[in-house]
């Protein structure tokens, strides 16, 4: 069967919207040497989900 | 340039940001667990394990080993990389890295991540256990994925994510034993070449892109269709590949304007090339088709009530499965 693109994307956004969520719970167990960095990563997470929701909106989803 | 020795006590990330670090310079990481995320700020540093057990270690808790945003010319080569939250080495656009000869283990996240990136070359590395082995997105182009092996990961092997990551070239890689798709390929204007992809759950080769060439790979084994060939890859060149005991069709096409030559596709459980509805004007010339029942090969477009342009079958050899 054929894929649908926009059932990608959506898909995409929903996993990335669960991991997201997750990291945040974990960040508390995160070593204090370690915070920043893992902040950063956390930022980039979101600025995927961004990326994500603006090609969502750019594909009419 | 310096060569910097580096132990599992060093912060990687700070001793890059400090002025002890110029471009140009080795990292020269000795044996050890690392459990650190290393974020790479500045260009062409070359971080290379120095022996065979530098491994870097997340503990499960922290997202990504390497970081890579907005630099170029950065060299990662021969870490272990293993329980990490997110991707295991993420590249986020930048340019012209060397990704090289790396393992990566249990990752939530994928093995290696590019986004918004060109002319990396990913070469020689093993990904296991990730979602997505290699994965290139938001527009990644002219990257070399060389001589990977992705095996078991929860969802495709080596995907280009969509049209807009056009112009890659995945070469000499194995992908096998992924849940989903082997490799997932939605770039136009790819190359994908002597490839192996087997023993995937579901399609071997999934393929959207246009002006995609499918040259010399073997699929084979899969739990679906070798190849599937979407509606938008239009264009396609597919030939000399062994494309053989799928579970489904060997080839599967919905496209137009394809030219599938010289291949050899043998002892698929259904069809060997079948031509779905809109399939039309594609050249199915010179292959060799041998006990694909019921039929080697199915052109479904004649039965299409509207007008599709007539594909050519011309010159294949067509052998049905030898009488038991």
């Amino acid at each position: 069967m054929e894929l649908d693109i926009r059932e990608k994307i959506k898909e995409e956004i929903a996993r990335q919207k669960e991991m997201i969520a997750k990291s945040a719970a974990n960040m508390s167990r995160v070593p204090d040497h370690l915070k920043a960095y893992q902040e950063k990563a956390f930022e980039l997470m979101q600025k995927e989900l961004r990326a994500l929701e603006d090609l969502a909106e750019r594909s009419n989803i | 340039m310096a060569v910097i020795p580096v132990s599992p006590q060093t912060d990687i990330t700070a001793l890059i940001a400090s002025d002890e670090v110029s471009e140009g310079d080795v990292l020269l990481l000795e044996n050890g667990v690392y459990n650190q995320i290393v974020i790479v700020t500045k260009n062409f540093l070359r971080i290379l394990a120095g022996g065979d057990g530098v491994v870097f270690d997340g503990g499960n808790i922290l997202l990504n080993a390497f970081i890579l945003e907005e630099v170029a010319g950065v060299e990662i080569n021969g870490m272990k990389i293993t329980n990490y939250q997110n991707n295991g080495i993420h590249i986020d656009g930048g340019l012209g890295h060397r990704i090289i000869n790396n393992e990566i283990d249990n990752v939530t996240g994928r093995g290696i991540f590019a986004g918004s990136s060109t002319a990396n070359l990913i070469w020689k590395n093993t990904v296991r256990r990730a979602f997505d082995g290699i994965l290139l997105r938001f527009g990644s182009t002219n990257n070399r994925v060389v001589e990977n092996l992705v095996q078991f990961c929860r969802d495709d092997g080596i995907e280009s994510w969509l049209n807009e990551d056009e112009n890659n070239v995945f070469a000499g890689n194995k992908a096998s034993g992924n849940t989903r798709f082997g490799m997932e390929i939605f770039g136009v204007n790819n190359l994908v070449v002597d490839n192996i992809v087997e023993s995937n759950g579901r399609i071997g080769l999934y393929v959207a892109g246009s002006d995609v060439s499918v040259i010399g790979n073997k699929i084979k084994n899969n739990n679906n269709s070798g190849i599937l060939f979407d509606s938008s890859s239009f264009n396609t060149f597919v030939g000399d590949n062994e494309v053989h005991a799928n579970a489904v069709f060997g080839m599967d096409r919905y496209s137009n304007q394809g030219s599938i030559q010289c291949n050899a596709i043998t002892f698929n459980q259904s069809i060997g090339i079948r031509l779905n509805i809109d399939a039309g004007a594609n050249l199915i010339y010179n292959n060799t088709l041998i006990c694909n029942p019921p039929v080697n090969i199915l052109d479904t477009s004649e039965d299409n009530p509207f007008t599709v342009p007539d594909n050519i079958i011309l010159n294949n050899i067509d052998q049905p499965c030898a009488a038991s």
